[in-house]
């Protein structure tokens, strides 16, 4: 029994007799273990497909079916114990320490007092051993950062013991490591404890580095075109690049990471190894110049200097924003002409 | 929600004028209605206590049942939905307990102001937790504290002479909520910690 199963699933908003179909006919599942992030730029229906995948809004036509069972037909107290989720709605709770936070994830698992077994409260300190966010359960969650807010939250979706965890956006507001930290938690839980991880998130630096799968959320003239598998099969059948592409932006396929559209109006050759090397071509990237094989202005990178060579002359730099400014110098009428020829 | 709360009351007080003005025949009752206005604890015969324990015990049945699904709420509607909770039929039967013990108390006692709003803030203060299964039992013992505090006031010790209880917690409990709107607008958690 798959803990996630979309047949023919289709989502939107319906107002009245309007009806706006933000994903249509979707037939995807997710199995025990598996970490899937749903990508897609902002406004491609990522949350929209969450929230119904949860039951928070009805679906325009097909079914979502969790283990088995129609979530739309599932009674409430059995939903929570298949899925728990992690939104991005405000939260403020007063005066709450974190390990009440979690404890409210037994909401479904405990009497009508919500008194807590010894069962329950093992369960509590297992999830918050399992998010790291342990060291902090006895303090107020008003005083927590965004990280260990995201962690206590996360703590309280796993304490509600679901096979299936959704999570919306979850990592976004959040600094690059403790990013990367709590994406590693959420794929050791799949791993470790064999629960479906469906996040949702626009970076897609982050998802092509830890998904086993991809849901790729392409926006297109004839509605949203959904994409699924590996992320690096999807790289090479060069479909992240449509979906993300913009008119100032292109997908290095070489690197996986999207980079500004070079201004083409000049080039400027790299030489030199190391990780100097790598870090002057960023730069010059960044200034929106084609880094080039050969070109009248060239950069050596040597020991803790940078040489500029042009067909006047050449200069030492010793920093990278200094090669930047003499490289700037050096060609005069990129400085003057900001706008980018079309592509 | 304010709003509607405003109209509900305009609407309200717009029945009880026509009515006087309509009743004015019979000067007693409207009397009778000015004096239940002043609020009292004394006016209660024990044949009316036999009835209002057992709406309030109702009353306080309904809190007791919907303190888990309070403390669910406090993530908000959709999380506490995510958990299993019936929102609407969960909040509708909130709204019927707060109506019933405070329909009760004022159909006895008389309107008396500001001990509801200010026994919940008072009680999440010398508390300081979020869990509504200390703080109904709290605002319990708080809310009786208070009353009984303007019960004895409203006697003035050391006189035959008494204030309308009203008088009594409106004169004390409009500078109390003064002064919880003053730090909720400095700090949206003050009045909650």
């Amino acid at each position: 029994m798959r803990p996630l199963e979309l047949r023919d699933l289709s989502a939107g908003y319906s107002s009245g007799r309007r009806r706006t179909v933000v994903v249509r006919d979707l037939t995807l599942s997710i199995a025990p273990g598996e970490f899937v992030c749903l990508v897609g730029p902002n406004g491609s229906g990522k949350s929209t497909l969450l929230r119904t995948i949860a039951g928070m809004q009805p679906a325009l036509a097909g079914k979502a079916l969790l283990g088995g069972s129609d979530v739309a037909a599932l009674a409430p107290a059995e939903r929570a114990r298949r899925l728990a989720v992690v939104l991005t709605d405000p939260l403020d709770i007063g005066a709450m320490t974190a390990r009440d936070l979690v404890s409210l994830g037994r909401y479904p698992h405990t009497d009508w007092a919500g008194r807590l077994k010894e069962s329950d409260r093992a369960s509590v300190t297992w999830a918050m051993a399992a998010t790291g966010a342990s060291t902090f359960a006895d303090r107020p969650v008003a005083e927590l950062s965004d990280g260990e807010r995201q962690r206590v939250l996360l703590a309280r979706a796993l304490a509600q013991q679901p096979t299936l965890l959704g999570l919306d956006e979850a990592v976004a507001f959040i600094d690059v490591p403790r990013r990367v930290e709590l994406v590693q938690i959420l794929r050791n839980l799949a791993r470790e404890c064999g629960l479906a991880v469906l996040l949702t998130t626009h970076d897609l630096d982050l998802a092509l580095r830890h998904a086993d799968t991809l849901w790729l959320l392409e926006p297109g003239g004839d509605g949203t075109r959904v994409h699924a598998g590996g992320p690096e099969d999807l790289v090479l059948a060069g479909v992240v690049a449509r979906a993300f592409a913009g008119d100032e932006v292109t997908f290095d396929m070489q690197r996986g990471v999207f980079v500004p559209v070079p201004a083409m109006l000049a080039g400027v050759a790299v030489s030199g190894d190391g990780l100097a090397a790598v870090w002057t071509r960023r730069a010059m990237e960044r200034e929106g110049l084609a880094v080039e094989e050969s070109a009248p202005v060239t950069v050596e990178v040597g020991d803790g200097a940078w040489t500029i060579r042009t067909p006047g002359g050449s200069s030492i730099a010793t920093t990278i924003s200094e090669t930047v400014a003499q490289v700037r110098a050096a060609l005069p009428d990129l400085a003057d002409s900001p706008v980018k020829q079309p592509r | 929600m304010l709003i509607i709360g405003l109209m509900a009351g305009y609407a309200t007080s717009a029945v009880v004028s026509v009515l006087m003005y309509s009743g004015l025949g019979r000067v007693e009752r409207v009397r009778a209605y000015i004096a239940w206005g002043f609020g009292s604890f004394a006016g209660t015969t024990w044949s009316e206590l036999r009835v209002m324990t057992v709406a309030v015990l109702l009353g306080l049945l309904i809190a007791g049942v919907t303190m888990k699904p309070m403390n669910a709420l406090l993530l908000g509607d959709r999380y506490a939905a995510s958990m299993g909770l019936r929102v609407g039929r969960t909040r509708l039967l909130i709204v019927l307990g707060a109506s019933v013990l405070a329909g009760t108390i004022t159909a006895f006692c008389g309107p008396i102001a500001f001990i509801g709003v200010a026994a919940p803030h008072l009680t999440r203060g010398l508390l300081r937790t979020s869990d509504h299964r200390l703080l109904i039992p709290g605002v319990v013992v708080v809310g009786g504290c208070i009353a009984l505090l303007a019960g004895l006031v409203a006697q003035l010790p050391g006189s035959d002479a008494t204030l309308p209880l009203n008088a009594v917690t409106s004169l004390v409990g409009a500078p109390v909520v003064v002064i919880i709107l003053l730090r909720l607008r400095r700090s949206p958690r003050a009045v909650m910690s």
